[in-house]
């Protein structure tokens, strides 16, 4: 990373970030940095708050403790929220059902009034449509598209905000293997065309390990190893082992 | 006790849901489009059963009423009788029920459906305010459309009685005669006694279902929990507002 020059993409410092739902403490003062223009894939296994992370750094869910900052700032500041743009593509992709792909995709230009020429706002869209292989599909409804092609229409509508971050939350989840390679493959492709910072939650080993300049895990609401993904691979940590390298042994026990 | 903070939390958070959703209001005329789109759906879903609802409930009305008075040869009063309870009660009222019901649920659906489909997450990370997206244009058509609903509800009603006291022989007042009792007696105040409460019920509606269809959290079975929720807690409002309502507009008269 380090011979790379990022002038939009952005360096998110999560720092000692504590949640906790009810009684039940989610993430237990979690540290982590995402530098400019990686790709940081934080693995580990369901229910370790992989997700709530994310949630925290795009400012869905407030903290107990800690914070996120974006470029030093404090991502919930009103600088922040100026200066730097968060995107988030979601597990369920997260499309309105009622509306066509172009418009799911141009309703942030629209509503915000990023762009007033209607031409402008078709032309924008149409360029995402065409970086995500979507072209042919612009009129369709969320319920005519297939699992993978909701994730892209979901990755267009958040590349249309132009952000400096963004963040994907289990993006292969309920997609055949094909299509899982196929998901990674643009995210990683995105990387060289699109100069963003990107976190991927994951517990998909293979996209995680594939796609990523460095990897996370985590594991009951704390980062317990951190690296490329060599690194991680070759990490003595048995937690990191032990997640890395389980198999189905057809009995249900791993 | 918990539970008594969690109603007070609710009711908070629903008052402060329909204090942002009118000071969004403002930007109806931006949003025109999306307050058209459900005003059409509200009177297109709404207008038939308007009728069927309103011509019974006239109907039925001169009818328990008609028996009633004709042991007393009162039965000339029916049209005002029928003509106020109409106006002034059972059309608010029955069309509060009845969009609670049919348009209250759809909304509650609908939103709750987006809120465990991260739908409304994803609006929030657009910058894009779910209060003036989806609450404000549903509680703009609700409002707008209760009172043309209720006045539909009077005409159909006041007609429905008069078809029942000109046919049934034991009441036997004729049509002519029942319409200019009830002109006599029912005054354009009344009706818009009825318009008013018909927009603060429309008002209740928008703000119950939506706030409850938002906050909706987990998966389908939950979507379905919170319809049954908003509906009968709709309704329950409209029905304890009325009689507050109805203290209020009869003292200012």
């Amino acid at each position: 990373m380090s011979g790379e020059k990022h002038d939009h993409a952005v360096r998110v410092q999560v720092e000692r970030l504590r949640k906790s739902f009810g009684r039940v403490e989610v993430l237990h003062g979690l540290d982590l940095t995402a530098e400019r223009g990686e790709i940081l894939c934080v693995i580990g296994p369901s229910g370790c708050g992989k997700s709530v992370l994310l949630r925290h750094i795009i400012g869905l869910e407030t903290p107990d403790d800690g914070k996120v900052l974006i470029e030093g700032l404090d991502a919930t500041s009103n600088e922040a929220k100026e200066r730097y743009r968060m995107a988030m593509v979601f597990q369920s992709s997260a499309l309105f059902n009622s509306m066509t792909v172009i418009e799911n995709v141009a309703l942030y230009l629209r509503e915000n009034r990023v762009l007033k020429n209607e031409g402008q706002i078709l032309m924008t869209v149409a360029k995402q449509l065409v970086l995500l292989g979507l072209t042919g599909s612009e009129h369709k409804l969320p319920s005519e598209l297939s699992g993978g092609m909701k994730k892209r229409v979901a990755i267009a509508r958040a590349l249309v905000t132009n952000p400096n971050l963004i963040l994907y939350d289990e993006p292969t989840a309920e997609l055949d293997p094909l299509m899982a390679i196929n998901i990674g493959g643009i995210i990683r492709d995105l990387k060289k065309q699109v100069d963003v910072t990107t976190i991927v939650v994951t517990h998909d080993r293979e996209l995680a390990f594939g796609i990523a300049d460095r990897v996370a895990m985590m594991r009951e609401g704390v980062i317990v190893e951190i690296g490329t993904p060599e690194q991680v691979r070759a990490s003595a940590n048995p937690v990191v082992q032990e997640f890395i390298n389980a198999k189905h042994n057809g009995t249900g026990a791993q | 006790m918990n539970f008594l903070l969690n109603v007070l939390r609710e009711i908070g958070e629903a008052l402060f849901m329909m204090f942002g959703a009118l000071g969004q209001v403002r930007t109806a005329w931006v949003n025109r489009q999306k307050i058209i789109a459900h005003v059409l759906e509200i009177g297109n879903a709404s207008l038939p059963m308007v009728v069927i609802l309103s011509v019974f409930i006239g109907g039925v009305l001169a009818l328990q009423t008609g028996y009633a008075l004709s042991s007393t040869g009162l039965q000339s009063r029916l049209g005002v009788i029928v003509g106020l309870s109409m106006s002034r009660e059972l059309a608010p009222v029955m069309m509060g029920v009845l969009l609670a019901g049919r348009v209250g649920a759809a909304f509650a659906a609908e939103l709750a459906s987006m809120s465990v489909y991260q739908e409304i997450d994803a609006l929030r990370t657009m910058n894009i305010n779910p209060i003036r997206f989806l609450v404000m244009p549903r509680l703009v058509a609700i409002v707008l459309c209760m009172p043309v609903l209720v006045i539909v509800a009077d005409f159909v009603g006041w007609f429905g009685g008069g078809v029942v006291s000109a046919v049934n022989h034991k009441i036997n007042v004729p049509f002519n005669s029942y319409f200019q009792n009830l002109q006599q007696g029912v005054e354009v105040e009344d009706v818009t006694h009825g318009l008013w409460k018909s927009m603060i019920f429309g008002l209740i509606i928008a703000v119950v279902c939506c706030y409850k269809g938002m906050t909706t959290k987990g998966g389908p079975r939950e979507i379905g929990y919170t319809v049954t929720k908003a509906v009968v807690g709709a309704i329950v409002l409209i029905t304890i507002f009325d009689y507050f309502l109805t203290r209020i507009l009869i003292s200012a008269t």
